[in-house]
């Protein structure tokens, strides 16, 4: 009787350090949506040229002590650059190279993430997990002439009091830390595209500067 | 039988007096700019800041205004925090929103955004700063696992405080009309004589009591 209740109480334990190993780390495959950017569209047809290290991109990290994270960003790309494009210009369409034949685009607009790091609240002490993700943009004319390029930096935290204790409040924080960064992108993109100053001179050389921009 | 009835009534009353008891102290304060007003076509929108240097707010206490203003006696048409960011993006976003009123022209002034404001009948809105703390801690708790049962032993107390300030823009006319703030703090005890017994202190909730009160009346009040 006694010998069974050690037994018991061992599984108990065995299965509790189970389930706190469950916890360490994060696997997250990235979904969502982004809302329409409410911007003036700019008189431009825009090609979108998703290279395929962008859209396979998978971030992952070993955290001394705090497990294995993966954050799968890449397949949602796609969808977010199409969804801002289509609200910040006249037409958008996505194409398959940086000079697409066949297509009346004026330009190419073609992302690329150069870094994306992440921080959980172990690390840094605070309340907060953090997403950075450092996008290069490149706009090519439609012959593949590099028009401009330069970086997009996003941010997304989200507080880990938001999140309770549930076991998988990780994963969850993680993921809106995400969201928040990829919105924050979307947010610079359609608000700074008309400022970048190459794109700016090459809008008033063709002439279609008349709508000043995402941002008014 | 009779016994463990009394016992029980006698625990859930000694529990009953000391929640009673209550243990949170609160404080509102109210500063108004301007007269305010609200029609009953025009709503609110409650917003936590989430730039890199506010002090930011927990998503329920932003929640629990927003619930305690739609509600209740004098209660104001509001729109959730989650639905005018997303009506409104990008404009709203952590990075992007107006810090001052001074921003708000920018936006109001755009035929776009103002219809969009329009449409979706947002007079007031009101940025929250704040949060809830623990500002001290005592006491210990021993449990055991045995094979006669559990058992805990010890006593626990924390004290909690709350701060919070809420800033109130007349967006139609992209004008600060005013501020309230609310301040709060109590102390939680778990006495333990084998079972646990924990008498919390709401603190969080008493100060979004009474900021949404204190909101409803700042908004409503047409002085």
């Amino acid at each position: 009787m006694y010998r069974s209740h050690r037994w018991r109480i061992r599984a108990c334990v065995v299965a509790l350090c189970a389930a706190v190993a469950g916890c360490i780390g994060a696997n997250v495959q990235m979904q969502g949506d982004i809302p329409t950017p409410l911007v003036n569209r700019l008189p431009l047809k825009i090609g979108l040229y998703f290279e395929p290290a962008l859209v396979q991109y998978v971030f992952e990290e070993k955290i001394q002590e705090h497990g294995d994270w993966r954050v799968e960003v890449g397949q949602m790309q796609p969808k977010l650059f199409q969804k801002i494009a289509a609200a910040m210009f006249v037409e958008s369409m996505r194409v398959d190279s940086i000079s697409p034949t066949g297509t009346d685009l004026d330009a190419v607009l073609a992302p690329s993430i150069a870094e994306f790091q992440i921080s959980i609240p172990s690390q840094t002490r605070s309340d907060f997990y953090e997403v950075w993700i450092k996008y290069t943009m490149r706009l090519y004319d439609i012959h593949g002439t590099l028009i401009a390029q330069w970086p997009l930096t996003a941010y997304g935290k989200a507080n880990k009091g938001d999140f309770g204790f549930m076991d998988n409040s990780d994963r969850l924080a993680i993921t809106q830390a995400t969201l928040t960064a990829l919105r924050d992108a979307a947010a610079f993109l359609s608000l700074r595209f008309g400022t970048v100053p190459e794109i700016k001179t090459w809008m008033n050389a063709r002439g279609s500067a008349t709508t000043s921009g995402g941002a008014t | 039988m009779t016994t463990l009835v009394r016992r029980g009534a006698f625990v859930v009353a000694v529990v009953g007096v000391l929640t009673a008891a209550g243990c949170v102290t609160t404080t509102v304060q109210e500063i108004r700019q301007a007269t305010t007003g609200i029609k009953s076509n025009e709503s609110v929108v409650v917003l936590g800041r989430h730039n890199a240097s506010a002090d930011e707010s927990e998503d329920d206490f932003i929640n629990c205004v927003s619930s305690n203003l739609s509600g209740g006696n004098n209660k104001v048409g509001v729109i959730s925090e989650s639905a005018f960011v997303d009506a409104m993006f990008p404009w709203f976003e952590p990075r992007t929103a107006p810090l001052n009123t001074s921003d708000l022209p920018e936006i109001v002034n755009q035929p776009i955004l103002a219809d969009k404001l329009d449409s979706i009948g947002v007079r007031y809105v009101i940025w929250i700063e704040g949060n809830t703390h623990r500002t001290s801690q005592g006491g210990a708790m021993t449990c055991s696992v045995s094979v006669t049962g559990l058992g805990c032993f010890g006593f626990l107390s924390w004290e909690n405080d709350s701060s919070y300030e809420a800033s109130i823009w007349d967006i139609r006319h992209a004008t600060s009309v005013g501020k309230v703030s609310s301040d709060a703090n109590g102390t939680s005890y778990v006495p333990a004589v084998v079972v646990p017994i924990p008498f919390i202190a709401r603190v969080q909730t008493g100060a979004c009591n009474s900021m949404a009160s204190q909101l409803k009346s700042f908004i409503t009040k047409e002085s």
